[in-house]
């Protein structure tokens, strides 16, 4: 095909396909108004889960199987909806006197699952426990940025940040910032095998490997909600197990991970439920190692990767391409066409490799999980592994299990490139400043530019949204232009479901809190 | 005798407190921990984090101490609490303890019901179509892999028969009914890939003692047929297929991983192989002496099981 074509056919290709996926998703979720008012109370929903939670700390484990079973368990102020657009939740209202200082008025009379009230106490102690600098709370980076946070009285909190923060509501919406009870923590010691919460269903059983069952609790503060008496987390680690599980109604629901089992849900008597997706699939590069502390070789690999097509072969074309910030940021994300780097183009990635003296290329390592853990991921190494052998560039590609991975990629940090996977945060600071500044802490490129430091930084105190936007884009075409990682695609998200589950609500996210306006019609 | 027993004991004994050891040592041995798990991916890996965690876990001391302290709350019968879940190791074994069991016995039984009397029909039928045929499906048995034998049998259930459940564990005594349908399959599954092997055992062992002299003599003093096959042929047959059935069964308690993770059974393969996925020592550490001692029991089982087939190992 002429090489100018091509890219004009890829480009359409692409709009189609994110169209078409888009439509999909609105068409979903606009059939069943949440909350819609026939909604039935009882009934036991079962879900056929892929992954254990190892524990259920929300604090300290970042596992998304622990995140989704405390979706259900566990509240925080505010929540993030379909729009990623925060809302009241334990916090009732709030006021912003300065740019620095919030003060959140808690909703009153709320219980915990063992009867004891929730009180501002229980707050300051949750994002303590989070922020505490000597504890091993996934989210502390984020919550590093609280300077203190006062109790006012029983059901006011005041939290003053150290700096303005734009992304500061994002941050109290995410899976960290679940709001525990302090007086479970202190009698127990720890959370990795209790949880007490405040939300719409109360964990009655975990049964490493069988099953978490959840049951309605009637203390819950949002009036006629849950609609269900019970949940039942099935655990199939096997996804092929867990369709047929579905197809024979052994299940009601289950969330699709391989594109490639898509097809064999489509029969009448299921729905699929998709929605664009945060989390996105990319290649990362280490400075550490050479040549790929060579900008020009850099940019010579993300020119070899063809992203169209493994959005297409390995994606199955269910998803969209992107660049630092997925197209689900509405508001900040930039046009994959407007970026550089981000279209393959073989000619001029043999003429960076020649440049930077590499005419033949060179021999390196890419790292990737087990297909077994996560398909997409494997495949698409796979399928970059190939694309730079285009480019003279003789990848060695390993796969290996997690524990060696990560041993890898986060403690030795000698792996040249890695193929990985990012759950995506609500907010883009969240989202790119533990990724891409300086001294963030999952910084595993090494990257290091005083520019891109400076505009995160700015990003964070412009509390101006559209000129909040325009900073975010000059980071985004920045960072393109410096090729940290390669940005591969991002996935629709697809929970598969019995036509009689109705009220079902996804988010860009991906949670299960929704599942408190789910009943069943049978 | 007392003394024999003993002695036998003691070195059992021994034996497992030498694999413990050699466990601890190559579970640190293998590259990553338990922190990288539990703290990679998204959380970002601070230095103070890592040390931390490290700290409360014990991992910061010296691999000598750590054994030592190891060492001692084992031998007092403190087995530890697992490093992910908090919760303690031994109520999760014996938790897993009874499926496996019973996915181990329900596959031996299948295959002994299956290969033995294809076997022994096989012997008989010798250079038929029928030995040709029980030849072929014995092969096929050996070569098709349990994980794709288990995806077609899941499949088939699905397609024909939807009141198999093909997923989603049952313990015996909450509902025996639900609990036996929901094993059926992965006892199907394991019990005629190890069929194969006890048919092709039972059946070249029959061929050598069809040719015995015993049998010629016993066959011109003018026994019936059919005692002439099964109270002397078969009989002297069954003891190298009761070894291979015990090895079989030996492996099974291992290697039943694969029918675990396929048909979600929670039981002591998947309980290990989690373990050692998420570099959970204690759970590594007691997953393998269980499998270890029930190795030492089935292997025992299988003596006494000489003794009761053949009167000469008892006289001895």
């Amino acid at each position: 095909m002429n090489s100018r074509i091509l890219p004009f056919v890829m480009g359409l290709l692409l709009l189609l396909s994110t169209a078409s996926g888009a439509g999909q998703a609105g068409a979903g979720q606009k059939a069943e108004a949440p909350g819609s008012p026939e909604g039935k109370k009882g009934g036991t929903l079962t879900i056929g889960k892929v992954g254990e939670a190892p524990n259920l700390d929300p604090h300290m484990t970042s596992a998304i199987a622990t995140r989704r079973v405390l979706d259900l368990v566990y509240s925080k102020l505010v929540i993030l909806n379909e729009k990623m657009e925060a809302a009241p939740d334990l916090a009732e209202s709030w006021n912003i006197p300065d740019a620095k200082t919030y003060v959140f008025h808690l909703r009153k009379s709320v219980k915990f699952h063992d009867g004891s009230p929730f009180t501002a106490e229980d707050v300051k102690f949750s994002l303590e426990r989070i922020a505490d600098p000597k504890g091993t709370s996934w989210g502390r980076a984020a919550l590093d940025i609280i300077d203190k946070i006062e109790v006012i009285d029983q059901n006011t909190v005041k939290i003053t940040l150290k700096t303005p923060h734009a992304g500061f509501f994002a941050i109290l919406g995410s899976d960290y910032a679940c709001i525990v009870s302090k007086s479970v923590v202190q009698r127990h010691g720890h959370l990795r095998d209790i949880a007490v919460g405040t939300g719409p269903f109360k964990l009655a059983e975990w049964t490493t490997n069988v099953k978490t069952e959840l049951v309605r609790n009637e203390l819950y503060y949002k009036p006629g909600l849950p609609y269900l008496d019970r949940i039942v987390m099935q655990i199939i680690p096997d996804e092929l197990s867990a369709i047929a599980a579905l197809k024979t109604k052994q299940v009601d629901m289950t969330r699709l991970q391989n594109a490639r089992n898509y097809r064999l849900v489509s029969q009448p008597g299921l729905k699929l439920v998709e929605t664009e997706n945060l989390a996105y699939i990319y290649l990362g590069l280490n400075f550490k190692v050479k040549p790929l502390d060579d900008i020009r070789v850099r940019r010579a690999i993300a020119l070899a990767i063809n992203r169209e097509g493994i959005l297409r072969t390995v994606g199955m074309g269910r998803g969209s391409l992107l660049g630092p910030l997925a197209p689900g940021h509405t508001q900040f994300a930039v046009p994959i066409d407007q970026l550089a780097y981000s279209k393959q183009d073989v000619a001029e990635a043999r003429r960076l490799l020649k440049e930077a003296g590499y005419p033949d290329g060179f021999s390196t390592e890419i790292i990737s999980p087990l297909p077994a853990d996560y398909a997409n991921i494997a495949d698409s190494g796979v399928a970059v592994q190939a694309m730079l052998a285009q480019v003279g560039i003789k990848a060695e590609l390993k796969q290996l299990e997690l524990a060696t991975y990560l041993n890898r990629t986060d403690r030795l940090k000698d792996a040249p490139m890695f193929m990985q996977m990012n759950s995506g945060r609500a907010d883009p600071d969240d989202q790119l400043y533990s990724v891409f500044h300086s001294t963030g802490p999952i910084n595993r490129a090494f990257l290091n530019d005083a520019e891109v430091d400076r505009l995160l930084g700015l990003g964070r105190s412009t509390l101006d949204p559209k000129e909040r936007a325009r900073v975010y884009e000059a980071l985004q075409l920045r960072l393109a232009e410096q090729v940290p990682m390669v940005w591969l695609y991002c996935e629709l998200q697809t929970d598969v479901m019995q036509d009689y589950v109705k009220g079902f609500l996804q988010t860009p996210m991906w949670t299960y809190r929704f599942l408190e306006q789910v009943w069943l019609d049978k | 005798m007392t003394r024999f027993i003993v002695r036998k004991l003691l070195f059992l004994l021994l034996t497992l407190c030498l694999l413990s050891a050699l466990v601890f040592v190559l579970v640190r041995i293998i590259p990553g921990d338990v922190v990288n798990v539990l703290l990679g991916g998204e959380g970002g890996y601070f230095p103070e984090r890592i040390e931390a965690m490290r700290k409360e876990f014990g991992l910061d001391q010296p691999l000598s101490v750590q054994f030592f302290l190891w060492a001692k709350s084992f031998l007092t019968g403190n087995f530890g609490i697992s490093l992910r879940s908090g919760k303690p190791v031994i109520n999760d074994l014996l938790i897993r303890l009874p499926v496996t069991v019973e996915l181990m016995v329900g596959a031996v039984v299948v295959a002994l019901l299956l290969g033995i009397p294809l076997g022994v029909l096989a012997a008989i039928k010798r250079n038929t179509a029928v030995e040709s045929f029980v030849q072929m499906v014995g092969l096929l048995g050996l070569s098709i892999p349990e994980f794709w034998w288990g995806t077609l049998l899941i499949l088939g259930a699905a397609i024909y028969a939807p009141w198999i459940p093909t997923t989603g564990y049952v313990p015996i005594f909450s509902d025996s009914i639900a609990n036996l349908k929901a094993m059926f399959l992965p006892i199907l599954t394991l019990g005629v890939i190890s069929s194969a092997v006890i048919m092709r055992m039972t059946r070249s062992a029959m061929l050598e003692v069809l040719g015995a002299e015993y049998i010629t003599v016993s066959r011109a003093k003018g026994l019936r047929k059919r005692d002439v096959l099964f109270r002397h042929a078969l009989r002297n047959a069954l003891i190298p297929v009761v070894t291979v059935a015990g090895v079989q069964a030996g492996q099974m308690l291992g290697g039943a991983i694969v029918i675990e993770q396929l048909y979600a059974l929670p039981g002591v393969g998947r309980f290990v192989l989690d373990g050692v996925l998420g570099r959970d020592y204690p759970v590594i550490q007691i997953g393998v002496l269980a499998i270890a001692l029930a190795f030492v029991l089935i292997n025992s089982l299988t003596d006494i099981l000489y003794a009761v087939i053949d009167p000469r190992v008892r006289l001895r």
